[in-house]
């Protein structure tokens, strides 16, 4: 009984995961590059909202319209720095300009808001919920919810609308989409817009439920994992690998040790590169000479 | 003739420095060496071959642990372990890369991302065997029978290490070893054509490149004498791309000149704090490490935005036109210079 | 042995092949790039394949070179099957290329990027070479000395070489590759589109070079071209594909008056008597 509480706890969880890893997904589909700064842009979009309610006589709803709003500029501004600026330069060059970015976010925030964990305005419902006879906390299952449609509605418009359309061209090929008329920076610029959403609402689902600190950052490492494992370029293989990675982390927190929770990504990642690197959903890669 | 003399004064200057100056100074050469080391290493991985390594801070903890074991437990003198960490810190890093090496170059930082969070993983819940969170105290570092147990005694063999990892860096890219590591980098499949075996080449720059850091933990090990798994935290694999990057990618010199300017750096900057600790009388310090993890990050995307060939490009270019207004004047004045 | 539905002109030679593209058929998820696709090269020959842009000349290149393996067909070379060799392993064997889009290597000289093609004649390992050892240095020296002596001066390089590859002329980087390919010291050279990009006095310039090549050092010669001055006068035996497919070969003049090979070309005739400026 136990186990399968964990286990829905654990799958729970993942819902962010798989949310965090579509926004990583989109923007290395559009351009190819490696979104090192997913976890922080994940963190700033939580300390905004924290921000943001602090203003008094604000809704909270209000608040978090404006931390979307806020993450959406600092997206629009990494992208910017990194696209705009390294054009020419390979691929490594933009991933470290990712990296390099979201120290100086992480650093920031820390200078700003301090390490000490911070409490995030009541906005999931704490009522436990009762699935069949298991008893989930209100938060979790809330966070899923709006996690997974969230991370739903980014998929169909992914895959049904004009610019979805759009996006989807670039992310095949960007000399081909280029010549079809489609306008590639605006794409690009758009996959680091849905990043910036959907990493605010993740970052606000988490830090619903364990406070918000700098080290909200540090789940970037499970968010590579969750991409490796779905398939770098399957959409629907990532939320899925989202969901499995919760599971298989509260999981080996709860059966093997609160230190093997931390580490498990790493080693999920070490294994897929070993067994399967295009991931469980996803396609070789195929590289035109 | 000008250029010999430069040369001369340099090894003077060098060899003269536990004399000249204070232990501070002392202090802060061995560990420009220890970074210069590790910087070459990674720039061997990462700015010649094109290898994104985030583990470097990992593989440099492996060679000072390994060092600290075998000094503690077996008094092994000190040159045996450097050579000993090298060994291990390489066989790490070729078990942790080994899937990775016949993928493309993101698959690899990935692996190395885990590599790094496990190794410090490991060395965190080593018990006994590591010391755990406090890590372990250092024997004293012994060669014949003489004991290096001053900064001043052991700095030269940080220098005598640092000499020779730069002329071996050197050599290598006078060889087809070298040039392989290029092409990999520029297009490696036009490598594959004139017969580079992109996986067997990939290993051995990651492997060469982690052999380094090994070195640099053993002579970090040497004059702290603390180890610490604190002491090799993903921050540090940012530090020594961040010295690669600033100094320059595919350059031995700007490995060199990235690693002192990285190295001064954070000394700069707790000195700045301290400084401002009286004006604004706060703890500074407290806030030492928000500042770095920003001044490492900024310094990679300004570097990589306004100058990706670094800061051995900028000396490049002044000394260019310093030799061309030199010139010029020499030849208005009609007279001959060497 | 070749398809019955390519046209074969002229004498067989009775000597063995260097070169023998058997039935080669390589598909992209449902594309085919190559269907059946038979040729054969003779040693100390001068080849060319032609064709419409699409119709796979680069793919067959690349096939032969080792990137793409086919779903079905053979490779020989001097009688030896080859498709089970990684690319790396086929340089030893002797063969060399250049490539449509020029990928020199920045961060080296001129020189150190003609070395590059010479990898496999040398011998130095790591230990080797972070020493420097004294069978490196004379490795290295002799390499240089060769360079210098007998592969830059028919290119005209001798005065480039110290000098980084970034930035000189499109020409001399297309001498550049040239000159690499040339020191793996080739038994079969592979050109994809050599005077891509020139205009006449240098693709005259390359047409001799590549004859004396050729002729004094023994290398036999495929290459891909859209220049017909070139492929024309200097070949001696043209394969034209289309669509993935050997449509026909033989000499140049026999495949000029070809009504198949004209067909080929048929609404992009243009393209086929204009040189190509890239």
């Amino acid at each position: 009984m136990m186990f399968l509480e964990y286990s829905l706890i654990g799958i729970a969880a993942g819902g962010i995961y798989g949310l965090l890893a579509l926004g990583f997904v989109f923007i290395f589909m559009a351009s190819g590059v490696f979104n090192f700064a997913t976890g922080q842009m994940m963190m700033l979009g939580a300390y905004f909202f924290l921000a943001f309610s602090k203003i008094p006589g604000l809704p909270w709803w209000a608040a978090f319209a404006l931390a979307i709003l806020g993450s959406i500029v600092v997206a629009i501004i990494l992208e910017w720095v990194v696209i705009r600026r390294l054009i020419g330069q390979p691929v490594i060059s933009a991933v470290m300009v990712t990296m390099g970015l979201g120290w100086m976010l992480q650093g920031t925030a820390s200078l700003i808001w301090g390490q000490v964990p911070q409490q995030l305005p009541d906005v999931l419902p704490r009522a436990p919920i009762f699935i069949g006879e298991i008893l989930v906390p209100g938060r979790s299952v809330w966070g899923f919810v709006i996690a997974i449609a969230v991370a739903l509605a980014s998929v169909v418009y992914f895959r049904y609308s004009r610019t979805g359309v759009a996006l989807r061209a670039t992310a095949s090929d960007q000399i081909t989409a280029y010549s079809m008329g489609i306008n590639v920076p605006a794409s690009i610029r758009l996959t680091w817009i849905m990043a910036a959403i959907s990493t605010t609402f993740a970052g606000v689902i988490a830090g619903s439920i364990n406070g918000v600190t700098p080290e909200l950052s540090n789940v970037a490492i499970s968010v590579i994992a969750v991409v490796l494992l779905g398939g770098v370029n399957s959409v629907g293989g990532v939320i899925i690998a989202g969901l499995m990675m919760g599971w298989l982390e509260t999981i080996s927190g709860v059966y093997l040790g609160g230190h093997w929770r931390e580490v498990i990504p790493y080693l999920a990642v070490l294994l897929v590169l070993l067994v399967r690197p295009s991931g469980l959903f996803g396609s070789k890669l195929v590289e035109r000479i | 003739m000008g250029r010999i003399s430069i040369w001369v004064s340099l090894a003077v200057l060098l060899l003269a420095l536990p004399w000249a100056s204070s232990g501070y100074v002392v202090f802060l050469a061995c560990l420009c060496g220890v970074n210069i080391v590790a910087t070459l290493g990674l720039n061997i991985t990462t700015g010649y071959t094109g290898l994104l390594s985030l583990s470097h801070a990992g593989f440099v903890a492996v060679g000072a642990y390994t060092t600290a074991l075998l000094s503690n437990h077996w008094g092994v003198p000190i040159l045996v372990c450097i050579l000993l960490s090298g060994v291990m810190a390489s066989l790490v890093g070729g078990i942790f890369g080994l899937p990775s090496f016949r993928l493309k170059g993101i698959y690899l930082a990935v692996a190395t991302l885990a590599a790094q969070y496990t190794i410090i993983f490991a060395l965190r819940q080593g018990g006994p065997i590591t010391g755990g969170d406090s890590g372990l105290v250092v024997s004293i570092p012994q060669i014949g029978g003489l004991a290096l147990d001053t900064n001043q005694k052991f700095y030269f063999v940080v220098l005598a290490v640092t000499v020779l990892a730069i002329w071996i860096s050197r050599n290598l890219f006078f060889t087809r070893i070298g040039r392989a590591f290029i092409a990999i980098r520029e297009r490696d499949f036009t490598a594959e054509v004139f017969g580079i075996n992109l996986m067997r080449y990939k290993a051995l720059a990651f492997m060469i490149g982690a052999f380094y850091a090994g070195v640099a933990g053993s002579l970090l090990a040497g004059f702290m004498r603390v180890v610490t798994p604190e002491q090799f935290s993903l921050t540090e694999s940012v530090f020594y791309l961040a010295a690669v990057v600033v100094g320059g990618a595919g350059s031995i010199a700007g490995s060199i000149i990235g690693a002192v300017f990285m190295t001064l750096i954070p000394e700069f900057i707790a000195f700045a704090l301290e400084s401002t600790q009286e004006a604004f009388g706060f703890r500074a310090i407290a806030i030492l490490g928000s500042v770095r993890e920003i001044v490492f990050g900024g310094m990679i995307v300004a570097f990589l935005v306004f100058e990706p060939r670094g800061l051995s490009e900028v000396a490049r270019r002044i000394w260019a036109r310093l030799k061309r207004t030199k010139s010029s004047s020499s030849d208005n004045a009609h007279s001959k210079h060497t | 042995m070749v398809s019955p539905a390519v046209d074969r002109l002229g004498a067989q030679s009775p000597s063995q092949p260097l070169l023998e593209v058997a039935d080669v058929t390589l598909t992209f998820g449902g594309l085919h790039a190559l269907s059946g696709v038979s040729v054969e090269f003779e040693e100390g020959t001068i080849n060319a394949i032609i064709g419409p842009n699409g119709a796979g000349k680069t793919t067959l290149l690349n096939v032969i070179s080792g990137f793409y393996l086919p779903q079905q067909g053979q490779i020989r070379f001097q009688g030896r099957d080859i498709l089970s060799m990684p690319p790396s392993a086929r340089a030893t064997l002797g063969i060399a290329r250049t490539f449509q889009n020029i990928s020199l290597y920045r961060g080296m000289s001129v020189l150190e990027n003609i070395k590059l093609g010479a990898h496999t004649t040398l011998r130095t390992n790591v230990l080797a070479g972070g020493f420097f050892s004294r069978a490196t240095r004379r490795q290295e020296a002799a390499l240089t000395q060769r360079i210098k002596e007998e592969i830059a001066p028919p290119l005209r390089l001798n005065e480039y070489l110290d000098d980084p590859v970034e930035g000189l002329a499109y020409g001399i980087q297309k001498r550049i590759e040239l000159a690499r390919a040339l020191a793996l010291s080739p038994k079969l050279l592979l050109l994809d589109e050599p005077v891509a990009g020139m205009n006449s006095s240098e693709t005259e310039e390359m047409a001799k070079l590549i004859q004396r090549v050729r002729a004094e050092w023994d290398v036999t010669i495929i290459m891909i071209e859209h220049d017909m001055s070139l492929v024309m006068g200097i070949s001696d035996r043209v394969a034209v594909l289309s669509l993935g497919q050997t449509v026909c070969e033989g000499t140049p003049a026999q495949v000029q008056t070809h009504p198949k090979a004209i067909e080929a070309y048929l609404g992009v005739d243009d393209d086929a008597v204009t040189e190509v400026h890239a």
